[in-house]
C-alpha cells in the first residue's frame, strides 16, 4: 500500500529537522501535539535517525546554524541602519555610481528616467499590441488562480492565444491573477515580434548593448492584479516598468531564514497574508515596499526576496546582461526540494481551462 | 518517479552501498554519474537506476536532502557576497578616507559590515607611548588578562603568566588577550589620557567598552572572528593586521558547497593587510577575523560600544539543540 502524502511530509519533516540538528525530543513533543499516534511517532523517529542520509546530513548542522547566526548579524546591522525598509528612488544616476552604490554592494536602487529614449515609452499599450500583433499567436500562463503556487507549477499553465484575444481578456478581467504573460515566454525571441525589441534601448552602460542575445532580456505582460509571490532570483534583474504601475516588497538575501524558503527559490509565505503564528520569523524580515511606475528601473539584487503585484494592467522589460566583465552573479546551488516535475509530496490540481471573456 | 512510495519500500543494496549512495545524493552528484559509477561497480544498469528511484522517493531522504541543500544555499549565498566584494576591488585594501563624519562611518561602513580606517579620531596621543609591553607584562604583577580564543574571551589569568607561556612558545594559548582599563587602578593613567573617538562611540571611556588589548608575538596564529564590532587601535608606533571578510566563513571553516568548490572557486579566502600607526583605529566588522602579524610584541586599545542604536551587534556561536523545528506540514 503506498504512503499517504500526510505521511510522506511528516517523515520528511522528521528527518529534515533531525539533520538541521534539532532533537528528537522537540520532535517527538510536536509530534504528540499534531496528535500522531505515540507508538508511531517513535517509530518513524528512529528509522529517520538511523537512516544514512540523516546521518550523513547531521554532521553539517554546527556549520549551517553558525552562518544563520552571522546572516542574522547581517540583518541586525541592517534593521539599525536608515536603509532599513527604505528602497532608494535616484535621478540620473550614472553607471559608475549604479555599481559602485549598489549593484556592488547588493542593495536596490530605483532610478528615474532610465528608459526616456525609449519608443516603448510612447507606444506600447495593449491596445497598441493588439492592433499590431494581433494575429501574433502567444504563450502566456492560464489558471493561476487554480493553484495555489502558479509560479513554482508554471510549466503546467502555459497555453496558447492570439495577442488581440489575450488583450480583449485582459481588458476584460478588470482584475485577476489568473493569466499572465512571463519571462518564460520569451516573447521578445518571437521573429513575429521583433519590432517590440526595436522599441526598447538597453540603457548604456548599465547592461550589454546586443539585446538579441539569448536570456538577455524578457518582456511581461499582464493585466491588473497579477501577483508573483514571494521567491528570489538566482542573477541580478534589472526591471524596467514601461506601462502601468506594480507595487514591489523587497527583503534582503540574509534574511532567508525569516522567509521559510521551503521549495525551489520560493518562500512559504504570503505577502498578502503573512500568517503570523504559522510563520512568526517572517514578522521579523525587515520588508521594504516600492511603487514603479512608467519609466522606471529597479535593480533587484541576485537573491533578495521579492512579491510583486501590479497595480494596473502593466507592461515590462528585464535585463540580466550587465556591462561587466563578469556579467552576473549566480547564486548556486540554490533550489530546495525536487524539481516541480518530481515533486511527489504534494498532489497537483489540474489547471483549468482560460476563463471566457467577460467572465 | 510521480506516485508515492508502498509503506514498506526497501532498497536492494547493502548498508555501505547505501550510505556511498546517500552521501553521493546530499553533495549534489548528478544522478547520471552515481548510475555510472554504480554499473562500472558492476551493477546491472536496470538495477542501478531502480534502486537510485527508491533512494529517491524515501522520505526520509528528502527531508535530508533538503536540510543539506539549504547548507549548500546559504554558503552559496556568502559566495556571492565575495564575488560582489571582489568585483568592486574592496579586497584590495582597507579605505583610509582623510575625511569621515560619524554619519558616513556608520552608514558606509559599520552597519554594511565593512571595515575602515579611521584616522586621528583619538586626541592627545602624546603619552600613550609611554605604555610599552614591558611595562605593563613586567610592572603589572596583578593584571589579569583574557586570552581570546575563537573570538571569545576565556577564563582570566594574570599578565605575566599569560606572557610567560607564550614566550615560551605553549601551543595552543591564545596569542591575544584583552581586559577593561577601567577596572585596575594602575591602567587608570591609560584610561584618563584616552578619549573616545566622539561621535563613533558611546559617550564616555566607560560607555565605549574601552579596553586594553596585548599581542604576543606568535608562530603564524590563526586567525580569531571579531565576535563584537571592534575599533582597534595601537598605543604605539607602527603595526599590521590582516582581516578576512565575514562571509569567507565556510573557507575558513574548511567546507565549501561541492559546486563551489571547483578547481577555480577552491581559492584561499580573501586578505586584507592593514597597517595602522597611532592614532589610527581599524574598525573590524563582526564577524570578520584578524590576524597578527607583528615580529615584536606589542599593545592596543579598542572601544567595543559604538553609538548606534544598539552598542554593538553580536555574534554567537549557536549551542547545540538551538535550532528551531520547521513549520510541521499542513493537512
Amino acid at each position: 500500500m503506498a504512503m499517504s502524502p500526510r505521511e510522506f511530509q511528516r517523515r520528511r519533516w522528521i528527518a529534515e529537522n533531525l539533520a538541521r540538528g534539532v532533537s528528537a525530543e522537540q520532535l517527538l513533543a510536536l509530534l504528540l501535539q499534531f496528535d500522531v499516534d505515540p507508538f508511531q511517532a517513535r517509530a518513524e523517529l528512529e528509522a529517520a535517525a538511523a537512516h544514512p542520509a540523516v546521518r550523513a546530513a547531521r554532521p553539517l548542522a554546527p556549520r549551517r546554524q553558525e552562518i544563520e547566526a552571522l546572516l542574522d548579524v547581517y540583518s541586525s546591522l541592517h534593521q539599525q541602519s536608515p536603509e532599513a525598509g527604505r528602497i532608494d528612488r535616484r535621478v540620473r544616476l550614472s553607471p559608475a555610481e549604479f555599481f559602485e552604490q549598489y549593484y556592488f554592494r547588493h542593495r536596490p536602487v530605483v532610478m528615474e528616467g532610465l528608459l526616456s529614449d525609449w519608443p516603448a515609452s510612447n507606444h506600447w499599450s495593449p491596445e497598441s499590441f493588439a492592433e499590431r500583433f494581433g494575429d501574433v499567436e502567444v504563450e502566456l500562463m492560464a489558471g493561476r488562480e487554480t493553484i495555489t503556487d502558479p509560479d513554482f507549477h508554471g510549466d503546467l499553465l502555459v497555453r496558447t492565444l492570439r495577442m488581440r484575444e489575450f488583450v480583449a481578456r485582459l481588458r476584460a478581467a478588470r482584475q485577476t491573477n489568473d493569466f499572465y504573460l512571463v519571462a518564460r515566454n520569451h516573447l521578445l525571441q518571437n521573429p513575429a515580434l521583433s519590432a517590440l525589441r526595436d522599441e526598447i534601448r538597453a540603457p548604456a552602460g548599465f547592461v550589454i548593448p546586443d539585446l538579441r542575445e539569448p536570456d538577455s532580456t524578457h518582456l511581461w505582460f499582464g493585466p491588473a492584479g497579477t501577483l508573483s509571490n514571494l521567491h528570489h532570483d538566482e542573477i541580478n534583474v534589472l526591471f524596467c516598468q514601461v506601462y502601468g504601475r506594480k507595487r514591489f516588497w523587497l527583503i534582503p538575501s540574509f534574511e532567508i531564514q525569516r522567509l521559510y524558503n521551503d521549495r525551489g527559490f520560493y518562500s512559504a509565505v504570503d505577502i498578502l497574508s503573512s500568517q503570523p503564528e504559522r510563520y512568526p520569523d517572517f514578522q521579523r524580515a525587515n520588508v521594504a515596499s516600492v511603487i514603479v511606475g512608467p519609466g522606471d528601473a529597479l535593480l533587484i539584487p541576485v537573491g533578495w526576496w521579492h512579491a510583486v503585484r501590479s497595480l494596473e494592467v502593466s507592461i515590462s522589460v528585464t535585463f540580466v546582461r550587465f556591462a561587466l566583465p563578469q556579467r552576473n552573479h549566480w547564486l548556486k546551488p540554490f533550489w530546495i526540494g525536487p524539481p516541480p516535475s518530481q515533486d511527489i509530496s504534494r498532489r497537483k490540481a489540474a489547471p483549468h481551462e482560460l476563463a471566457p471573456p467577460g467572465g | 518517479m510521480n506516485s508515492l512510495p508502498p509503506e514498506d519500500e526497501t532498497s536492494p543494496f547493502e548498508p555501505e552501498w547505501r550510505q556511498w549512495l546517500a552521501e553521493n545524493l546530499l553533495r549534489g552528484v548528478p544522478h547520471t554519474q552515481l548510475v555510472n559509477t554504480l554499473v562500472k561497480a558492476g551493477v546491472e544498469e536496470e538495477v542501478a537506476r531502480a534502486s537510485l528511484a527508491v533512494e529517491l522517493r524515501d522520505p526520509y531522504l528528502q527531508g535530508a536532502l533538503r536540510a543539506a541543500q539549504m547548507h549548500w544555499k546559504l554558503e552559496g549565498l556568502l559566495e556571492v557576497y565575495r564575488q560582489l566584494f571582489e568585483q568592486s576591488g574592496a579586497h584590495q585594501q582597507v579605505p583610509r578616507p582623510q575625511q569621515l563624519t560619524p554619519s558616513e562611518f556608520f552608514e558606509r561602513y559599520y552597519f554594511r559590515n565593512q571595515p575602515v580606517v579611521v584616522r586621528g579620531a583619538l586626541e592627545d596621543v602624546s603619552t600613550l607611548g609611554t605604555w610599552t609591553w614591558k611595562r605593563v607584562t613586567g610592572q603589572m604583577d596583578g593584571l589579569q588578562v583574557e586570552p581570546i580564543l575563537e573570538g571569545t574571551p576565556t577564563a582570566p589569568l594574570t599578565v605575566r603568566e599569560w606572557a610567560r607561556r607564550n614566550s615560551a612558545g605553549e601551543s595552543g594559548l591564545a596569542c591575544w588577550a584583552s581586559a577593561p582599563l577601567l577596572e585596575r587602578e594602575d591602567l587608570r593613567p591609560l584610561a584618563s589620557v584616552l578619549l573616545p573617538p566622539r561621535g563613533y562611540t558611546a559617550e564616555g571611556l566607560h560607555a565605549s567598552g574601552a579596553r586594553l588589548w596585548l599581542e604576543a608575538v606568535g608562530a603564524g596564529p590563526p586567525p580569531i572572528p571579531a565576535r563584537r564590532n571592534l575599533l582597534l587601535g595601537p598605543l604605539s608606533g607602527r603595526r599590521s593586521l590582516q582581516l578576512i571578510p565575514s562571509f569567507e566563513l565556510a573557507r575558513l571553516r574548511g567546507g565549501l558547497s561541492p559546486e563551489q568548490s571547483s578547481p577555480a572557486q577552491a581559492s584561499a579566502p580573501l586578505c586584507l593587510e592593514v597597517a595602522l600607526e597611532t592614532p589610527e583605529l581599524v574598525m573590524i566588522p563582526v564577524g570578520w577575523w584578524f590576524r597578527s602579524l607583528a615580529l615584536e610584541p606589542g599593545l592596543w586599545v579598542s572601544f567595543e560600544a559604538f553609538a548606534a542604536p544598539e552598542p554593538n551587534t553580536s555574534w554567537r556561536s549557536p549551542e547545540p539543540g538551538e535550532a528551531v523545528p520547521t513549520p510541521y506540514p499542513r493537512e
